[in-house]
């Protein structure tokens, strides 16, 4: 049976939710409303694997408790990269489907930051390596900001990195699946819908161009992604805090018992298989 | 003492059986894991219920000495140490085993057609140290580097093992580059040599997700390797298989996790050493050894 699993490389800037992310995602299958979730995906989290264990119990500390994850680092080379194991499966009525098996691979946000500047050293180039090799299906890149001004600085950012895409010779093979992260966010929360229109035309039209323009259509797809959700459907309020820390802002779920993600699976999936399904969630 | 081995040594052929062999030698870089494999192979610990494979032993004192060193030192959770280039390629220990799959799925394999038989494979199987692979790099015409290079045309088939976590690219590919140099310089008397392209270390999850795609695994590591080796087949020297494994293998099945205990890593590859020894299983290890005995790839290894 074929695997349509694969290599998937979380990437995005500085403090866009990558480690927040994953260890949602990790954590997730432990605390999911049992027989009340609504969405279409399964995930299981492969706690065997050190890595994810390692990050469930960072999971627990940070987004139940409230401290931030210190931002992930180029400090210890490509070496120390963290990779997590998981598998996700459609829910599917009185049938058995497949597990799919991922590896995805966090990225230190800097290597984006700095694109911008131009500076590429040795260092930030085996990354970029790494996360453009042939075993690597697919990107999820993920996008915080969509207050005016941070469009420009996006299009660089992306224009800078479909260079590299090409001259790495991946231009027709590597699926990119870009998304609104923190889309609990009050402004945008009504965009997740159709976020292709609603989030990244409206916000992030010039970013949008770029993509559109040099990614071949069947590698790109748009999504918006909520770590923390929203407490209710008739109470939208962002199932969030944000404590102000020693380092920044510190994210907290509001109401852990109520905790709801919202499309962190769905672009996995996509990248996966190529493969929408009409429900994101 | 070692009653079968005599047995075995007097009748080679089992009774009712297709018997198939070869002589084969390791090549790689240092730390690629070649003792690794080999020992683990020797060893087949904790063998699954499905697996095609119903026995490998050890039928002569160098193969014992390999099934105790898995014992001694792999599964006391410790590093496998690097193996020394001898000055005198004749005091390279030269490793038999004989390896024998369950009846019952070499039909599916073309070359097996039909026959429900059991499979018996017989190698001879040298390792040799990872430094004769540097060697042809920067040292060639030495004598010593000739000496192996002549044992090895011996060989029908040839094991290249690349490290699938280290980043010397380059460097492996211009030795493999150099190695196939000096293989077409000797013909196998009319016989096509085979070379199995073994990505080790496809534990690790990175290589793990892929290792039903070994060629696509080779060809993200290292293009070039790929490349040369394809070229190398297309030239009519020999032929090419790739495969992944992994000496270490996983625990669980389910959501399955790699059994290893990271040492160090660097440019130079992983070192590890197995985390859960009573539940060591490796995968892959067969797989290459039943094309370069049988020149038919085996699903049900290879699918390990």
């Amino acid at each position: 049976m074929q695997d349509l699993g694969g290599n998937i490389g979380v990437i995005g800037p500085r403090s866009s939710g990558k480690t927040t992310y994953l260890a949602a995602l990790a954590y997730w299958p432990e605390r999911r409303l049992k027989g009340n979730s609504k969405s279409a995906f399964e995930i299981e989290s492969n706690d065997g694997f050190e890595a994810n264990a390692k990050i469930i119990d960072k999971a627990k500390e940070r987004i139940l408790e409230g401290s931030s994850f210190e931002p992930t680092t180029v400090a210890g080379g490509v070496d120390d990269l963290a990779s997590y194991m998981f598998s996700i499966k459609v829910k599917r009525f009185l049938r058995k489907s497949t597990p799919i098996n991922l590896v995805a691979v966090d990225y230190p946000g800097e290597i984006f930051n700095e694109l911008v500047s131009g500076e590429v050293n040795s260092l930030y180039e085996e990354f970029i390596e790494k996360c453009l090799r042939q075993d690597v299906k697919g990107l999820l890149v993920l996008l915080p900001a969509w207050e005016k001004g941070s469009d420009s600085f996006y299009e660089q950012m992306v224009r800078k990195f479909i260079g590299l895409i090409d001259s790495h010779g991946r231009m027709s093979d590597l699926r990119l699946a870009v998304a609104m992260s923190k889309c609990e966010r009050g402004e945008i929360w009504s965009g997740r819908l159709d976020p292709e229109a609603d989030l990244f035309n409206m916000h992030l039209p010039e970013t949008t161009a770029v993509l559109r323009k040099k990614i071949p259509q069947k590698n790109l797809e748009f999504f918006a992604i909520s770590t923390f959700g929203v407490l209710d459907r008739n109470n939208p309020r962002p199932n969030r805090v944000d404590e102000i820390g020693q380092e920044g802002i510190n994210s907290v779920l509001r109401e852990p018992n109520v905790w709801r993600p919202y499309g962190m699976i769905a672009p996995l999936y996509w990248l996966s298989t190529g493969k929408r399904l009409k429900a994101d969630v | 003492m070692f009653e079968w081995l005599n047995n075995s040594s007097q009748s080679p052929q089992t009774n009712n059986g297709t018997n198939a062999s070869a002589t084969i030698r390791v090549v790689g870089d240092r730390a690629s894991g070649k003792t690794a494999y080999m020992a683990a192979l020797a060893r087949w610990p904790n063998a699954s219920v499905n697996s095609p494979v119903q026995t490998i032993i050890p039928i002569n004192e160098d193969g014992e000495t390999l099934a105790a060193m898995a014992q001694n030192i792999l599964e006391q959770g410790l590093e496998m140490p690097p193996s020394v280039i001898s000055d005198n390629v004749m005091d390279l220990k030269d490793y038999q085993l004989r390896i024998v799959l369950k009846g019952a799925f070499s039909w599916r394999s073309p070359s097996f057609k039909g026959s429900a038989k059991q499979v018996t494979l017989d190698i001879n199987c040298k390792d040799y140290a990872g430094e004769f692979f540097s060697d042809l790099l920067n040292k060639s015409g030495d004598s010593v580097l000739n000496d192996y290079l002549d044992d090895c045309m011996q060989a029908s088939g040839i094991m290249l093992l690349i490290d699938g976590t280290s980043r010397k690219y380059q460097d492996i590919a211009s030795s493999i580059d150099k190695f196939l140099v000096a293989l077409d310089r000797n013909d196998l008397g009319g016989s096509k040599r085979r070379v199995a392209l073994v990505v080790t270390k496809c534990e690790q999850p990175d290589l793990w997700i892929n290792r039903q795609r070994p060629q696509d695994i080779t060809r993200a590591i290292s293009p070039q390797v790929l490349k040369r080796l394809q070229a190398w087949q297309q030239s009519g020297a020999g032929s090419v298989e790739y495969f992944s494994a992994s000496a270490f293998g996983m625990l669980g099945t389910n959501t399955p996790a790699p059994n290893f205990t990271k040492i160090r890593a660097s440019r130079d590859g992983l070192a590890a050493v197995i985390k859960d020894p009573r539940r060591w299983r490796p995968f892959g290890l067969v797989a290459p050894i039943y094309w370069l005995c049988t020149g038919a790839r085996h699903k049900d290894l290879d699918g390990e």
